[in-house]
């Protein structure tokens, strides 16, 4: 079996090592907005309960919150191996066969998919800028284009993190010995 | 042989709405000689009904039986063709989009995107709304939590009302439980489906919101200009077929529908002049708002203005 | 030619699935893969209905209305809800105290661990921190007590899947968004037949305690336990839950409040139960904050995925396929329900509820409707028919959850633990088949 040399595996896990940082910063930065939420609910049901006062932009901007931290975090969840997996099988595995099989569900299963998801939905963010798009309520949030920046962003920042698993996964397969 | 696929935004069984997606499909399947091959696709099976616009602007989806109302976030002015608050009866709706120049602009705003539009589905008043209140002065209105979309919300927001974005299918429980004092949904004969007199105590009328309204079918223009000029008048003269059959069907179902209400023990009442009074001024400012904002919305309702004078000697007396 | 295909979509999944890949990733990667290849037969032209690349653009605007959606709101709330509570550590205090008063009672202590995780159900809408909870502090003390392995994880078990069907339920809400059923009216008629669910546990465990008292002694009370100031503590510590609960629920349920300002709110008190119980730090909220985004998101991802592969299986002509199977026969519209049911049953032995909800039951349930069922009616006994899936091999959520926990468990043990319970379940399901008022009330 070929060795890669030392310098690449180095620059390689650096390189992942990066990715994976970001991933990570996007994401706690994503969470808060969950509590974030949390306060806009509660505010706007004061607002609407306590003082009668009803305001479409407070509505529409718990969905946007909502789509930042789903977004943000979809990527840092695939590295903390949040999604759910069948591991019927997986846990008889050994650390080789599973990052045989990551690596190949990424090429063959995730790339696939996102490539032509994230696409579409950079096209669509830009068509909605083109457009300087706001909300279809005239006393609504403007800017919708922002939250479709987010959609293509969050995917765009899987698509990253799935190439970090799978440069991971690809050096455990070549610094292992395939098991006797 | 061109197959056009055509994806509804209303559910297809749906009273006229959606009845003329298939209507559509049928006609066109039959009247082409089999060089058409039309697939009808109801609500949301392919793309959902908010993103039609931009899956037939860009080419994934053929064509498209919606409202421009689906689109008033991009394009404010359509708003004016898919149904305003205090607009023209139906057939003078009809004529001011075919003859007196509010469809040159509408093709205009669409074509500048890719996308070719054709009226199709010409639609009758709304109801005026159903309350778990009493409207008796513009005052009632001060802080009811009540779902009202487009203008019409903002006008009501104007009047002090607390208006609600609610998905559709919240609307029953969100009456029969208080969650919401009011709410806007169809005409009669579409809002009988939802059973909003089950959990309403007040049914108003007139429909001052929408007296009328014009639904279109969308095509990408590209697939438009795949077809011949026999086929494109095909589909435009079908479509012009569907107005009239479309406003036709839902007459004697929404007058239907209106003595049910009164079965089922709901009070029909008229809004107030002084309520309709007072909405129709917050109209006015809410279109002087928006008017100065984007050119196109002045355009549009300068035409439509336009189109008002013509008729008057007419329509004043009528 | 169509069903071919659609059989072939479906059986490519599920064996991939069982790769261990992530099942969001699964559901969208071989759905493009299944695009791919109507795109390359159509080239050959092989007749019939085939997706289509193109199709997939419809993908990123599905997403994006997904994400837009009032509906699903709710979902990082609730999560939110139930971590913070689990934070606070109130059902800790609350499952020992119980344990302590009920040892006495024959079954008791399995009595108690029903009765917790019928207000963690109330409180939570996800099952996996649930079953942790259960299991990691149930599990010791029923050994301690000498119950037998087996009732303790069938309890254990069957008890933290309640969380799905008694509101609020990640579930439901999923279900009424994609069905366009009100969440509130999916949560009414999930109550009373999520409560008797429990309430069969509980018969069952005082049934097995008296017929088998060696599975399930009783402890005699020792003298110096003081009976009245356990009760208090238990008190004490049963009123901050009860009232959240309360309040949400009741607030949702006799519709004094949209589901997403209830589960605002019901996220804040849970927040103020933390604080006031002194177990909340700004390292734990942001803890919880994050564990809520993380599990949202996988939730989320799930729906993407499973969007994808509906979008592919129409492109195959899947719901003209569902729709003749479901007509080819013709049976009376019961036994065609019974017959929907029973692949639900069977289905979920290999998928979880969100494969199940999100491409099975849209269609499915028009044609249901269609034959006169109440919608509502027919998406209860699906929910309950779902709790089986979390509890049957291979693919139950829950009993992964119980394998992970205790590991000095076999997973055949787990397997044969939870098999009365499956029972207790479609028991129930066919008592709301035959008794409707019991979901429509
Ligand atoms: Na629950
Ligand atoms: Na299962």
């Amino acid at each position: 079996m070929v060795r890669p040399q030392l310098s690449t595996v180095v620059a390689v896990s650096q390189a992942l090592a990066a990715i994976q940082w970001f991933t990570l910063r996007v994401g706690q930065a994503s969470a808060l907005f969950v509590p974030l939420l949390m306060v806009t609910v509660v505010l706007n049901v004061t607002l609407r309960y306590i003082f009668s006062i009803g305001s479409i932009q407070l509505e529409e901007l718990q969905w946007h919150l909502n789509a930042v931290a789903v977004m943000g975090c979809m990527a840092w969840a695939y590295q903390k191996d949040v999604h759910v997996r069948v591991d019927v099988f997986r846990n008889r595995m050994s650390p080789r066969v599973r990052a045989g099989i990551e690596a190949v569900g990424v090429l063959v299963l995730l790339l696939p998919f996102l490539w032509f998801v994230t696409v579409s939905a950079w096209s669509i963010f830009g068509y909605s800028w083109h457009l300087k798009e706001g909300s279809p309520m005239p006393s609504g949030l403007p800017a919708r284009y922002l939250i479709k920046f987010v959609m293509a962003a969050g995917l765009s920042l899987l698509f990253l993190q799935s190439l970090a698993v799978l440069g991971r996964s690809l050096l455990v397969l070549v610094s292992t010995e395939p098991s006797a | 042989k061109i197959r056009l696929d055509v994806q509804s935004a209303f559910p297809l069984a749906t009273p006229s709405a959606g009845e003329n997606a298939t209507y559509f499909g049928d006609r066109i399947n039959r009247l082409s000689h089999g060089e058409l091959e039309v697939k009808v696709y109801g609500a949301g099976k392919l793309v959902p009904s908010l993103q039609i616009f931009d899956a037939v602007q860009q080419g994934t989806l053929d064509a498209g039986m919606t409202s421009p109302h689906y689109v008033a976030g991009r394009f404010p002015a359509v708003q004016f063709f898919g149904g305003a608050p205090f607009g023209l009866d139906p057939v003078r709706h009809a004529d001011w989009i075919y003859n007196g120049g509010g469809g040159e602009i509408w093709s205009e705003i669409y074509e500048a995107q890719g996308v070719k539009t054709i009226p199709c589905g010409l639609m009758g008043a709304e109801s005026g709304g159903w309350y778990n209140f009493r409207i008796e002065s513009t005052e009632d209105l001060k802080g009811k939590k009540i779902r009202f979309a487009g203008l019409a919300g903002s006008v009501m927001a104007k009047l002090g009302a607390s208006v609600v974005l609610l998905p559709l299918s919240e609307v029953y429980p969100g009456l029969e439980r208080g969650v919401i004092d009011g709410a806007e949904v169809s005409m009669p004969a579409i809002d009988t489906l939802f059973g909003l007199q089950q959990v309403s105590q007040y049914f108003y009328l007139p429909g001052w919101h929408q007296p009328s309204a014009m639904n279109e079918l969308i095509i990408n223009l590209n697939k438009w200009d795949s077809f011949d000029a026999e086929q494109q008048s095909l589909i435009y003269e079908t479509c012009k077929a569907i107005n009239l059959s479309s406003i036709m069907s839902t007459e004697t179902l929404n007058a239907k529908a209106v003595s049910d209400f009164e079965a089922a023990g709901v009070e029909i009442l008229p809004f107030p002049d002084t309520v309709l009074n007072d909405l129709r001024m917050a109209f006015d400012s809410v279109v002087t708002e928006q008017a100065s904002k984007d050119g196109d919305f002045r355009r549009v309702w300068d035409s439509l203005q336009a189109y008002r004078a013509d008729i008057s000697a007419w329509s004043d007396r009528n | 030619m169509d069903a071919l295909f659609v059989f072939l979509l479906f059986s490519t999944f599920m064996i991939v699935m069982f790769s261990g890949y992530p099942v969001a990733f699964v559901l969208g990667g071989v759905a493009v893969l299944f695009a791919i290849l109507g795109t390359v037969l159509d080239g050959f032209s092989v007749g019939g209905e085939l997706a289509s690349l193109r199709m997939l653009g419809f993908v990123a605007n599905r997403i994006f209305d997904t994400i837009s959606s009032y509906s699903l709101i709710p979902i990082s709330m609730f999560v939110f809800m139930g971590l913070m509570l689990e934070r606070s550590g109130v059902a800790e205090k609350l499952l020992s105290r119980m344990h302590f008063l009920l040892r006495g009672v024959p079954g008791g202590m399995a009595i108690s661990v029903v009765l917790i995780g019928v207000l963690l159900a109330a409180s939570t809408g996800i099952i996996g921190a649930s079953v942790v909870l259960l299991a990691t502090i149930s599990m010791p003390a029923m050994r301690k007590a000498k119950y037998s392995d087996n009732l303790g994880l069938g309890v254990v078990g069957a008890t933290s899947c309640l969380g799905i069907l008694i509101p609020p339920s990640i579930m439901l809400i999923v279900m009424g968004d994609q069905l366009q059923i009100p969440a509130g009216n999916l949560f009414r008629g999930a109550i009373l037949p999520g409560l008797l669910l429990a309430a069969c546990y509980i018969a069952y465990c005082v049934i097995v305690a008296l017929i088998r008292p060696e599975v399930a002694p009783a402890i005699a009370h020792r003298s110096e336990d003081n009976l009245r100031v356990g009760l208090r503590s238990l008190f004490t510590s049963l009123l901050a839950p009860v009232l959240l609960i309360t309040s949400v629920l009741g607030s949702i349920v006799l519709g004094i409040a949209t589901p997403t300002e209830a589960a605002g709110i019901g996220a804040a008190g849970a927040t103020l139960i933390a604080v006031a119980s002194g177990n909340l730090n700004w390292r734990q909220f942001r803890e919880v904050s994050e564990q809520s985004a993380l599990t949202t998101s996988f939730l989320f991802a799930l729906i993407f995925g499973a969007s994808c592969f509906s979008v592919v299986l129409r492109g195959y002509g899947g719901d003209e396929v569902i729709e003749a199977a479901l007509y080819a026969i013709p049976l009376p519209p019961l036994m065609t329900l019974l017959l929907t049911l029973t692949i639900v049953f069977l289905l979920g032995f290999f998928l979880d509820w969100m494969e199940i909800i999100l491409i099975i039951a849209p269609l499915l349930l028009p044609s249901l409707s269609a034959m006169g069922h109440d919608p509502t009616w027919v998406a209860i006994l699906m929910a309950i028919c779902l709790q089986t899936s979390f509890l049957t091999p291979p693919v139950g959520m829950a009993l992964f959850y119980l394998k992970n926990t205790l590991p000095d468990v076999g997973i055949t043990q787990i397997y044969r633990s939870v098999i009365p319970f499956i029972l207790i379940q479609l028991a129930v399901l066919l008592l709301a088949i035959a008794l409707p008022s019991l979901v429509t009330w």
